[in-house]
């Protein structure tokens, strides 16, 4: 009864030994604070991202309980990011030297990175170690650079909420970028390099 | 270190000759697997080649393990790699319509190139339909759109929504497959020995 | 309808393929290889969708400036076609092509079972690409792209895409038998 392929039993044999091993050297278990049924509602609830409008909007009128944190690595960081933001790199979340921030009492914290992808896994791991008043920024960078760097004129018909939200992104425009319209701010040199991925996954108007 | 261009190891100007080079070994060993010709891939679903399940399923298993390596040596964190974020509608509806385009095409994307390529005219016409679908759907989007956002539950992984650590998981996948293997091998031997 | 009971002719070059669990081992590597250098998996479909976006541009463009779908893959200053995708799909035409050419499978025909004709696979293949690529993006990526570099990621919805496609597959394997066997 016994397989004639030897290349299943040589693979059986290496695969077996390579899990196992893993098995023995990995972690005992990854903090567990939150249970996956609860991980699942939470994951379910689209409150936690919070769109581009509103970050604008508690970055201009610098909201004190906004806490923007930039997943992503810290030479995307220092070439652009967001005024007030911090950088916690996707890889360092977990380290303790951030527990203070990440938990800060009366602070709602927002991640962004390019796109929502980066910013959504640091979220779903912050969420598993029980961190709450943790949102998304919808879209990241590249919806925020779209709809307040170039935002879209609403055509002529259009009701007074997206005329109203046109004017507010062509005022916010003004505020980061000194009138200028190219270039943000005065610290900044050169314009916006925001790294786009193939896909931009625009959602256009609002959340 | 790794995931080496986006952390800018390596140039990005690379990063389409890479794509280049990785798609050339991909494509040699698809052909190479007999992933080139419909009747050898429609064989998983009646029994009498299984080369589908063992290619597929050998190759997550060597890449999990290999990015669970990498993660636990401190070569490449698990969580700076794209993860496909969850869409639980679209990817189940997406699924059970790609489910159907392979049984009656027997070709999925990437192996109806290599079979065109090598002069296969069914996967040729295959190749047209894929264009033709993918069309209807980006006409059709303002119906699909609703449906295609919606229950985003964002990049999330196996393990975590299960509740083990990956390693664990790993494990019972790996011995799922190893059994699974046997099992099917045993299932050729006695399918009905048909000429493709 | 009976067949002629005999195996694969093991000296005809054409049908030598490489072993299953060889060939399964290299993809894992390749694929892995594949997040070490960029960061994202394999994927095919995506390839045939930039064709897509491109050739609405070139024909209507200002429907597809319009259009809620394909303005979000268009931009002023590059053609819809450069994306890592498409040329890892070109590799993927010219892999195939070598590696039909060493082992002598370059053949223009249409592979079919004997038990239908050749117009009716065509037919069948037709319709079925056309599905797969309907459901492909419904999936966000296809067999290359969600099931196999998601589920090798530990991705959920690589793993749902997985058992979505080869579950749907096995249900209506045998109302569909008679293209097959």
């Amino acid at each position: 009864m016994m397989m004639k392929d030897k290349a299943y039993w040589i693979l059986t044999a290496v695969l077996l030994m390579l899990g196992g091993g893993l098995l023995i050297f990995s972690p005992a278990g990854k903090p567990d604070e939150v249970p996956p049924a609860e991980l699942f509602r939470a994951m379910h609830d689209s409150s936690r991202f919070m769109c581009t409008d509103e970050v604008t909007r508690r970055i201009i009128e610098e909201d004190p309980s906004l806490l923007l944190i930039d997943v992503r690595n810290p030479e995307s960081y220092r070439s652009f990011s967001l005024p007030g933001a911090i950088n916690i790199p996707l890889t360092d979340l977990l380290l303790p030297e951030w527990g203070d921030y990440l938990r800060a009492p009366g602070m709602e914290k927002v991640l962004y990175s390019n796109d929502d992808i980066m910013a959504g896994q640091a979220w779903i791991l912050c969420t598993r170690l029980g961190i709450t008043d943790l949102y998304i920024m919808r879209g990241g960078l590249n919806l925020w650079a779209d709809h307040i760097l170039t935002p879209e004129a609403p055509p002529e018909t259009a009701s007074m909420e997206l005329t109203d939200r046109y004017r507010f992104r062509l005022g916010a425009r003004l505020y980061f970028t000194g009138g200028t319209g190219t270039g943000v701010s005065a610290t900044q040199a050169e314009p916006i390099p925001v790294v786009r991925r193939e896909k931009k996954t625009t959602i256009q108007g609002g959340c | 270190m790794g995931p080496l261009i986006p952390q800018g190891i390596i140039d990005p100007a690379w990063n389409n000759v890479f794509a280049l080079l990785i798609g050339l070994a991909f494509g040699f060993i698809l052909e190479s697997s007999g992933f080139s010709s419909s009747r050898k891939l429609a064989g998983v679903f009646y029994g009498y080649d299984f080369v589908v399940l063992k290619v597929f399923m050998t190759a997550v298993m060597v890449c999990m393990i290999g990015l669970l390596y990498f993660d636990y040596m401190g070569w490449m964190k698990l969580s700076s790699i794209y993860i496909l974020p969850t869409f639980l509608y679209s990817v189940i509806i997406g699924g059970v319509i790609m489910g159907f385009g392979f049984i009656l095409g027997g070709y999925c994307p990437g192996t109806s190139f290599c079979g065109a390529v090598i002069g296969k005219i069914d996967a040729m016409f295959f190749t047209v339909g894929l264009y033709l679908g993918i069309l209807f759907f980006s006409v059709l989007y303002p119906v699909f759109e609703k449906i295609y956002h919606a229950a985003n539950l964002g990049p999330v992984q196996v393990h975590d929504l299960i509740g083990i650590p990956a390693a664990w998981f790993a494990f019972a996948f790996l011995v799922v497959g190893l059994i699974a293997f046997f099992v099917v091998s045993k299932i050729e031997a006695r399918a009905k020995k048909i000429e493709y | 309808m009976e067949y002629p009971m005999k195996a694969p002719n093991r000296n005809d070059r054409s049908t030598r393929y490489l072993n299953p669990y060889l060939g399964g081992v290299l993809l894992g590597l390749l694929l892995l290889m594949t997040y070490f250098i960029t960061g994202r998996g394999l994927g095919a479909s995506g390839a045939v969708k930039s064709t897509v976006v491109a050739t609405v541009n070139e024909i209507t463009p200002e429907y597809a400036h319009r259009s809620n779908y394909y303005s979000q893959f268009i931009s002023d200053d590059e053609s819809p076609l450069n994306t890592w995708l498409v040329f890892e799909v070109l590799g993927v035409l010219a892999g195939a092509f070598l590696s039909g050419a060493l082992a002598g499978r370059l053949k223009l025909k249409v592979e079919h079972s004997p038990g239908i004709t050749a117009g009716t696979r065509l037919v069948a293949a037709t319709l079925g690409g056309f599905l797969f690529g309907l459901g492909s993006q419904f999936g966000r990526g296809c067999t290359s792209g969600a099931a196999l570099s998601g589920s090798a990621s530990l991705a959920l919805s690589g793993f749902l895409a997985m058992m979505g496609i080869f579950g749907t597959g096995y249900a209506i394997a045998w109302i569909f038998r008679k293209l097959w066997v």
